[in-house]
């Protein structure tokens, strides 16, 4: 909701020019030199604003997309994805003033992802990312022996798909994509805390998968 | 087989997330037990398998320039709505219904966040005085005289905030600290009431976070909120709230 009214306001402030402006510069006697000059600094700032979203936001792409393949399962809707993210990054980046690149843009990437399960879900089925069923007292550690074996990379892909997506989100972020606790608790809008046992528990919940298939000899 | 008391340390020290202090204590404590040795091995073995390259998934290379080419395309829309002519009276009724919008777009925004930062805020407020108890963060500085805890906090926060000892009524300072709070670092003050350790977050009074007075209660935990003075505080304990109450009316007199 708030990334509509924002989007309002911006329509609203870059539609807004013309009569306004020359009521005003008529009324500062503003020759239309002066004007002209005004005009060109402000697309020449355009064209900074722009160069520096490329260069800083451009290299992030990687990331990005396999933060998306990994929040939608699937290439098609990870490409759709970050192409909207990057609209609305560029849209807004007037309002990123520096802190974490990743992470500003990340969010933009889990919001956009959200908002594609809000359409799609049919109403009153609506899958919540809370997820307290899989949360697990005790369980035996990775046993060492899996991994003189090259361990299918398919096993444990399918594991981390199979995770409730508020664990798999914080798996991608920081095993993947390298984020500091901080960063993922900007992503996801949560306190440091619960990323904290969020992680916990999205590896527990990874040690405990794995250790079953490893005990029906998928692995 | 686990061990109880340092468990949550593990994934925390992995991360290398853990504050100086407690990165010490945690190894220290890792020479002796077995259990956390066999925890962190497991962790590691897990974290080996997930930073698999292949366990990534690379993008097309046509989406690189799809992206390029679209934000080219943006750009000029930009340019072409801001140059475009426009008849003399519509730009007057366009800028009036854009002033409507854009102020009504204000004021549900406004109302958004006053509404959404209660929720946010009261969490990390008390989960961060979890952590002060759990990862022996409790305090920057230690000391029950105001005239020490008040100018550790000059340079360290934008603002100076009011330190009282009240151990007279029952309220004894211990120290402060440094916490970071709604993306800003805020004053923490330290008070001990019988052995129950009292966080007092105090900030300045902003429409950014809610103001006022208000009790709340978060996963057990109490808290009152009041402003005075231009600063707005947090008070919060597993005491019963209406310690919290009388801790708050000690604190304004």
């Amino acid at each position: 909701m708030p990334s509509r009214t924002h989007e309002a306001a911006v329509v609203a402030r870059s539609g807004e020019p013309s009569f306004a402006d020359g009521a005003r510069n008529k009324a500062q006697g503003k020759t239309l030199e002066e004007v002209h000059a005004t005009e060109r600094q402000a697309s020449s700032k355009d064209e900074e604003l722009r160069t520096r979203f490329e260069s800083e936001m451009l290299p992030l792409m990687r990331e990005a997309y396999n933060l998306a393949w990994w929040l939608m399962k699937n290439p098609q809707d990870a490409e759709d994805v970050v192409q909207e993210a990057y609209l609305r990054a560029f849209r807004y980046f007037s309002g990123y003033h520096g802190g974490s690149g990743k992470a500003w843009l990340f969010k933009i990437v889990r919001n956009v992802c959200l908002s594609y399960f809000a359409d799609r879900v049919p109403e009153g089925k609506i899958v919540t990312m809370d997820s307290t069923h899989l949360e697990v007292e005790d369980s035996e550690p990775l046993p060492s022996a899996m991994f003189e074996r090259k361990a299918a990379i398919g096993v444990v892909r399918a594991a981390v798909e199979a995770l409730p997506a508020e664990y798999r989100t914080v798996i991608v972020l920081r095993e993947m994509d390298g984020l500091s606790y901080k960063e993922i608790a900007e992503v996801t809008s949560v306190p440091i805390g619960t990323v904290m046992s969020r992680l916990a528990r999205a590896r527990q919940s990874l040690t405990i998968l794995l250790a079953e298939k490893k005990k029906r000899g998928q692995l | 087989m686990r061990c109880q008391d340092w468990e949550d340390f593990v994934d925390a020290y992995l991360d290398n997330e853990l504050d100086a202090v407690s990165g010490i204590q945690f190894q220290a404590h890792l020479d002796e037990c077995r259990a956390c040795q066999e925890a962190l091995g497991s962790r590691e073995r897990l974290q080996s398998l997930l930073r698999r390259r292949r366990m990534r998934f690379e993008p097309p290379r046509e989406l690189r320039r799809s992206v390029v080419h679209m934000l080219e395309r943006e750009a000029a829309k930009a340019t072409t709505r801001e140059n475009c002519l426009i008849p003399p009276f519509a730009p007057l009724t366009a800028t009036v219904s854009l002033v409507f919008v854009a102020g009504l777009a204000w004021l549900t925004t406004a109302t958004l966040i006053r509404e959404a930062a209660q929720g946010p805020l009261v969490a990390e407020i008390t989960s961060s005085h979890i952590r002060s108890l759990l990862a022996d963060h409790l305090l920057d500085v230690s000391s029950s005289d105001q005239h020490t805890v008040k100018p550790w906090f000059a340079g360290k926060t934008e603002y100076s905030p009011p330190v009282k000892d009240l151990a007279a009524q029952g309220f004894r300072l211990a120290g402060g600290r440094l916490d970071y709070l709604n993306n800003r670092h805020v004053a923490v003050l330290v008070y001990e009431h019988h052995k129950q350790v009292i966080n007092l977050f105090i900030c300045p009074a902003s429409s950014k976070v809610p103001s006022g007075e208000a009790t709340l209660t978060q996963d057990g935990y109490h808290l009152v909120r009041w402003t005075a003075n231009g600063m707005t505080f947090w008070a919060v304990s597993d005491a019963a709230t209406d310690v919290l109450r009388n801790f708050r009316d000690t604190i304004r007199e």
